[in-house]
């Protein structure tokens, strides 16, 4: 990874719009069930409205470099949605049955964050952009499973939304871990609040069948792609030994029963400077 | 007619400048005044997320084509915010990230219950909250293109004009969309009839009102719409928010303009 900042005055000039023009695998025909998968994961890129709710109505929100980046971040997703959308086709989308709990969850979990927001102030950006740096890796794997199991010309427009998720993840990763290294308090949180959601973002508003069968059709019975990511997030300052990528290979579309709050490789990790935690 | 989302959303772009001569404005450079007003709505701009998650915590954001508006509309006005940024910065006003940080800090717990209120609302009101968003978005791009023009009319400077007449074309666009939703949803239900006339003649300030201080407000105001040309602006916009199922004989913008002192010698409606 280049360790040059990342700039985001030159991300938003120059975002990936529309692609359905030039999309070389429109009409290719796909296996229903990778078809099926795309759209997963196209409805998790169209889908940001809800997370970002989550997040404007936090300390995030007074942060214009990372607002800027978001505006744009959220319109390339939009596009990057729509390009699926065209390559997949038509099909079913998963009936969603909200229980009642849910229902709640999603009317006042905004609400809720904007209340829970101001005792946690500027350690929740971490955490928030923690989260969409391992979404950003789990959509990755799942798209470069996507490529293998695709005609070449699909394959092909794959590869261009996925250097486009790279370019996002990119800032993701460098703000989260600025953000990770100067607060304990990111850190704590972002560990309890990476746990004990469901994967990839949004998972929690499909069926938990829709998220099983994208990722047994995607991957199969190898778990090695789940390995890599948590790999990738145990090198993350203050997050080792999470597994969440394991269990979403396991478990997909669940949230876990139980919270890893601490694990033995968070004990023995190699020490996170400590620094000034400007947090708060 | 219909508006159409996906054309909308395919031929959503940044506003364009790189052809328009930044460098007439070394040599002829604007007024102190009409720099002023052009801070304001360049802050105003890029405010613009802010007022998308006032809006992203009601049932607004559930709906796929309100979504998709939000995304485009979101981008488009941060670029009327950076281009209206270029033209500051050749006056030498610099309007950086950090600036635009520090002044979202500076709005303190008005900015944090915000969304609190958007969220409460919305959930008390429900799914009829999604026309009081269409109606109070179509009144402040409204608003906005009003106040673009009448700029563009004032100081018709041959680098400024041109532009502020481009980002006023997109806030027209704007407008139809939001018009376009809230009559179709005013029509629908009674309710957001009700609360949308409540919201409107109670709550709605004129846009930047709840983010700048309020003597800039006043000034900008003045200098966009004092006066009988003015007025007669004044009155196109709230002719517009009249013909709204349900807000027949609102006249907010006049209301809020002579609150602020406008108008005192000129005859009310």
């Amino acid at each position: 990874m280049s360790t040059a900042r990342f700039d985001v005055a030159a991300y938003v000039r120059q975002p990936s719009g529309p692609m359905r023009e030039t999309l070389t695998g429109l009409g290719a025909a796909l296996p229903a069930d990778l078809a099926d998968a795309l759209r997963y994961v196209q409805r998790r890129a169209q889908g940001t409205g809800s997370w970002l709710a989550r997040v404007l109505v936090t300390a995030t929100h007074k942060d214009a470099r990372i607002t800027a980046f978001l505006s744009t971040w959220a319109y390339e997703a939009h596009w990057f949605g729509d390009a699926l959308a065209a390559l997949a086709g038509a099909g079913p989308v998963p009936a969603i049955r909200r229980g009642i709990a849910a229902t709640v969850r999603d009317r006042f979990g905004p609400l809720w964050e904007a209340v829970v927001a101001n005792l946690h102030g500027r350690a929740l950006t971490g955490v928030q952009m923690t989260e969409r740096l391992v979404d950003a890796w789990i959509v990755d794997a799942m798209l470069e499973r996507a490529q293998h199991l695709a005609p070449a010309a699909v394959a092909a427009d794959l590869a261009r939304i996925r250097e486009g998720i790279a370019r996002q993840a990119h800032f993701f990763a460098e703000t989260a871990s600025e953000a990770l290294m100067g607060s304990r308090a990111a850190r704590v949180l972002a560990r309890r609040r990476l746990a004990r959601r469901a994967w990839p973002i949004g998972a929690e508003r499909e069926p938990v069948a829709a998220t099983a069968d994208a990722i047994r059709t995607l991957f199969g019975p190898d778990a090695s792609w789940a390995d890599g990511i948590d790999a990738r997030i145990d090198a993350l300052p203050g997050l080792a030994g999470l597994h969440i990528a394991r269990r979403t290979s396991r478990k997909p579309g669940r949230r876990p029963v139980r919270t890893p709050l601490r694990s033995v490789r968070t004990r023995h990790a190699a020490p996170v400077p400590d620094g000034k935690d400007e947090a708060r | 007619m219909a508006f159409d989302i996906d054309t909308f959303a395919e031929s959503s772009t940044a506003v364009a400048w790189s052809d328009i001569d930044l460098d007439a404005f070394r040599e002829n450079p604007l007024p102190e005044d009409s720099l002023r007003a052009l801070r304001y709505m360049c802050d105003v701009e890029y405010h613009t997320v802010c007022y998308l998650r006032d809006m992203l915590v009601t049932p607004s954001h559930g709906d796929g084509e309100v979504s998709t508006f939000m995304t485009m509309w979101n981008r488009e006005e941060y670029w009327h915010g950076e281009a209206l940024a270029a033209v500051l910065k050749v006056h030498g006003i610099e309007v950086e990230y950090d600036q635009l940080k520090a002044s979202r800090i500076k709005l303190g717990w008005r900015d944090r219950i915000d969304p609190i209120k958007q969220a409460v609302y919305g959930n008390i009101v429900g799914k009829d909250f999604v026309a009081t968003h269409m109606s109070w978005g179509s009144v402040n791009e409204r608003g906005a293109a009003s106040a673009y023009r009448r700029l563009a009319a004032l100081e018709p400077h041959p680098a400024l004009a041109p532009l502020l007449k481009r980002i006023a074309a997109q806030e027209s666009r704007h407008i139809a969309f939001y018009t376009t939703q809230a009559t179709k949803r005013l029509e629908e239900s009674k309710l957001a009839r009700a609360f949308t006339r409540f919201a409107l003649s109670k709550v709605w300030g004129p846009v930047g009102s709840t983010i700048e201080p309020e003597e800039e407000v006043r000034f900008v105001m003045g200098y966009l719409f004092d006066g009988p040309d003015g007025l007669r602006e004044v009155r196109k916009m709230d002719e517009a928010i009249a013909k709204l199922p349900g807000m027949q004989g609102l006249a907010i913008n006049e209301a809020a303009f002579r609150a602020r002192g406008l108008y005192a010698d000129l005859p009310a409606a």
